[in-house]
C-alpha cells in the first residue's frame, strides 16, 4: 500500500465550496433514543429512560460525572447493547433489528481504549474499516460516497498523522497513536453517523485540534451527525452544537451548549463551584465537598 | 478487509500445498522395512508394507492438519495466543471416553449385542470413545462458556481448564479400578497414538469431518481478522459475534474430533503451529488458516515418522506426542526467548 502520497489533507472536504453552518430540522433527526432503559446485571440502572434525538449536520456531546451513564447510551446508539426498555432508531428502523452489515454502513464506533488480539500491522487495521461496505447487497442502500481514484485507507491514514506508522504493529504504538488508528479506521468505515467514546483522551493538544477540525469538516461538508463523549465541558461548550448532560444513568439537560453548560445546572451534578470568565467555565472545590 | 496481497496469498498456499505433498512422499519412503527391524530404509517399499504406512502417514497428516486448524481458529476465537484444542477440555474428554471404555468395555459390548451393526462400528477401538468423551466435553463447555447466548472468551477458557481438571480427576478414578497391566495403555494413549490399523471408515470420516471444517474456516478468514478487536469494536464494523463465535467454535470441535478420531489426543501441535505461520506471515488469520494446518500436517507426519522408524531403539514405540513435546516444547521457548511470539 503507497502511503506516501497524501492527495490532500482531507478527501472528504470540497475546498471548492464554502463550508457553511446548517440548522437541524427535525427531518435531520437520523439516530433517536426514545425511553431508553438499561441495567446491568447487578440490576443498576445505567441508562435511565433517555429520550433524545441526534441529529446529522450536528456535533453533540455527551457529558456527565464518572459514571452517569455516557458511555453505556453510547454502546446503545451504536447497537452493541440491546435496551432493557425503549428503543434506539436509526433513520427509523429499531437498531437491534438491523442487518450488522446494514448497521455498520450507518453508524461507526471508536471505543476509549480501542482493543487488538494479534499484532496487526497499523494499515491492516484501518482497512478493516472497510468490511462492512464491501460486503453492502446489490440493492441495499449505498450509504459511503466513494470518490475514484482515492484510497481511503491512505487518505485516512494522513489524516489522523499515522500514514509513518502504516508498517508498524499494534502492539508498538502509544495510547494516543492507537487511538489515532481507531479513528482512521472509522473514517475508512465512512458511516454517516460516528460515534466516539473520549476519543481525545489519549491525544497530544496538536492531535486534539487536527482531529476537532476534521470532524467538524466532516459534519458540516458531508452532513455527518458526530456524537462524542468527552469530559473536557470547555471543549464542549466552545465545539459542540448541541450538548447532552447526563446524571445517575439519566437525560439531566440536553440542548444548545451556551444554555446547558450553565453554572446553575452544572454545579449540582459535579458537586463543584463554577463559575464563567471570559466565555470560558471555571472550577473550584465547592464549599460543601 | 481489502486484501494487501492476495497474489503473494496464493503463492503462499501453494507453496506450502506443494511442501506438504513433498512431505507425505518422503515419510512414505522412511520406515524399517519390516515392523521391528532396527535398521530404516529408505526408498518405496513393497505394495503390502506401503499400504501400512500409507495408512499411518494419511493420518498423522489428517491429525495435524486438523490440530492446527484448530488451533487457529481457537486462539482467533478466545483471543488467546496461549489457546490450543486441548485448552477447553477436549483432550481429557477423550480421555475419559477411553477410560471409560477400558473399565466398563465389556458390559457395554454385552448390552449391544443385538445390534451387530454397532458392535461393528464399536470393534474399532478406542476412536470411537474417545470422539463420544470429546463431543461430551465440547458440549459441556460450550454450554458452560456461553453468556446471554453469546459464547464470552473468558467464560470458554474457565470452563475448559475446570471440564479439564474433573476429566483429569475421573481419569485417575477411573484408573484406580482397572488391573495394573491397562494402565500402561491409557499412559501411552494420553500421549496420542497414530497406527497403522486405523481403520479405513474412520480415516475416511476424519478426513471428510477435516475438509468440511477446513472450507468453513476459510470463509471465515476476513471475520476472524476483526475479531481480533474487543466485542463492541467488531459489532460496529458489521460481524454478527455470536454467529462468529458459534461457527468457529463448531468447527474447531469438528476439527478436534476428526484428530482424536485418528491420533488420540496428542498436545503442542495446535499451539505452536499457529505461532510459528504467525512469525513467517503475519496474524493475518486468512493466511493463517492456510498454512498452519499444513505446517502442522508436516510437523506429525515427521514425528510420526520417526516414532515409526525408531521403536526397536526405545523397546517399543514411543507415543507421537512424545515427540511432539520434546521437540515442540524447546522449539517455542526459544521463540519466546527470541521475542518471535507473534500476539
Amino acid at each position: 500500500m503507497d502511503v506516501t502520497s497524501p492527495g490532500g489533507m482531507n478527501m472528504f472536504l470540497d475546498r471548492n465550496h464554502p463550508v457553511l453552518p446548517r440548522q437541524a430540522s427535525p427531518a435531520d433527526a437520523v439516530l433517536t433514543a426514545t425511553d431508553t432503559h438499561f441495567h446491568y446485571a447487578s440490576g443498576q440502572p445505567a441508562v435511565d429512560g433517555v429520550t433524545v434525538p441526534f441529529y446529522a449536520g450536528e456535533v453533540t456531546m455527551i457529558v456527565g460525572p464518572n459514571g452517569s451513564g455516557k458511555s453505556t447510551l453510547l454502546q446503545l446508539l451504536c447497537g452493541h447493547l440491546t435496551p432493557s426498555g425503549g428503543t434506539v432508531t436509526v433513520r427509523g428502523e429499531n437498531i437491534t433489528r438491523l442487518h450488522p452489515l446494514k448497521r455498520a454502513c450507518l453508524i461507526s464506533y471508536v471505543p476509549q481504549a480501542p482493543q487488538v488480539s494479534f499484532a496487526y500491522q497499523v494499515r491492516d487495521i484501518v482497512a478493516m474499516g472497510s468490511w462492512a461496505q464491501q460486503r453492502c447487497r446489490p440493492g441495499e442502500e449505498k450509504v459511503c460516497e466513494d470518490k475514484p481514484g482515492v484510497d481511503r485507507v491512505v487518505q485516512a491514514m494522513w489524516d489522523m498523522d499515522i500514514h509513518a506508522l502504516a508498517q508498524r504493529t499494534y502492539d508498538e504504538l502509544s495510547a494516543g497513536e492507537r487511538q489515532r488508528v481507531a479513528i482512521a479506521r472509522a473514517l475508512v468505515q465512512d458511516a454517516p453517523i460516528m460515534l466516539l467514546d473520549e476519543p481525545t483522551a489519549a491525544l497530544d493538544i496538536w492531535h486534539q485540534l487536527e482531529l476537532l477540525h476534521h470532524l467538524k469538516s466532516l459534519v458540516q461538508v458531508r452532513h455527518k451527525a458526530v456524537i462524542w463523549v468527552t469530559h473536557d465541558l470547555n471543549h464542549a461548550r466552545a465545539n459542540a452544537d448541541r450538548v447532552l448532560i447526563m446524571d445517575a444513568g439519566k437525560l439531566a439537560a440536553h440542548g444548545k451548549a451556551d444554555q446547558v453548560l450553565t453554572p446553575e445546572i452544572l454545579e449540582p451534578i459535579y458537586r463543584v463551584h463554577v463559575t464563567v470568565r471570559d466565555g470560558n467555565l471555571v472550577f473550584s472545590r465547592s464549599a460543601e465537598s | 478487509m481489502k486484501t494487501s496481497k492476495p497474489l503473494s496469498l496464493n503463492l503462499i498456499a501453494l507453496a506450502a500445498v506443494a511442501m506438504t505433498l513433498l512431505i507425505f512422499a518422503c515419510c512414505l519412503a522412511i520406515g524399517p522395512g519390516t515392523p521391528g527391524q532396527r535398521s530404516v530404509s529408505l526408498g518405496f517399499p513393497g505394495w503390502a508394507i506401503l499400504q501400512l504406512r500409507l495408512t499411518r502417514v494419511a493420518a498423522a497428516a489428517i491429525a495435524g492438519g486438523a490440530l492446527g486448524l484448530a488451533g487457529v481458529l481457537l486462539q482467533g476465537l478466545l483471543r488467546n495466543p496461549l489457546a490450543d484444542p486441548f485448552v477447553l477440555g477436549i483432550s481429557s474428554g477423550s480421555t475419559v471416553g477411553v477410560m471409560i471404555w477400558i473399565v466398563f468395555g465389556d458390559v457395554l459390548l454385552q448390552s449391544f449385542a443385538g445390534h451387530p451393526w454397532l458392535m461393528n462400528f464399536l470393534s474399532d477401538g478406542q476412536s470411537i470413545p474417545a470422539l463420544a468423551g470429546a463431543i461430551a466435553a465440547t458440549l459441556l463447555v460450550f454450554l458452560l462458556g456461553r453468556r446471554n447466548g453469546i459464547l464470552q472468551p473468558m467464560t470458554l477458557i474457565l470452563s475448559g481448564v475446570v471440564i479439564s481438571t474433573i476429566g483429569g480427576a475421573l481419569v485417575m478414578l477411573l484408573n484406580n479400578m482397572v488391573p495394573y497391566g491397562a494402565r500402561a495403555d491409557i499412559l501411552s494413549y494420553m500421549f496420542g497414538y497414530i497406527s497403522e490399523g486405523t481403520s479405513h471408515t474412520l480415516l475416511v470420516m476424519a478426513g471428510l469431518a477435516l475438509a468440511i471444517a477446513w472450507i468453513g474456516a476459510l470463509t471465515l478468514g476476513g471475520a476472524m481478522n476483526i475479531a481480533s478487536f474487543s466485542d463492541a469494536e467488531v459489532h460496529s464494523l458489521g460481524i454478527k459475534l455470536s454467529s462468529l463465535r458459534l461457527s468457529a467454535f463448531t468447527l474447531a470441535a469438528l476439527a478436534t474430533a476428526a484428530s482424536i478420531t485418528v491420533a488420540g489426543p496428542i498436545g503442542f501441535v495446535g499451539l505452536i503451529c499457529p505461532h510459528v505461520c504467525r512469525g513467517l506471515f503475519g496474524p493475518d488469520q486468512r493466511q493463517l488458516l492456510i498454512t498452519s494446518p499444513l505446517l502442522a500436517a508436516i510437523f506429525l507426519m515427521l514425528a510420526d515418522t520417526f516414532v515409526r522408524s525408531t521403536g526397536a531403539w526405545f523397546n517399543g514405540e514411543l507415543p507421537v506426542g512424545v515427540i511432539t513435546a520434546l521437540c515442540g516444547g524447546p522449539f517455542f521457548l526459544y521463540l519466546l526467548q527470541r521475542r518471535r511470539i507473534w500476539m
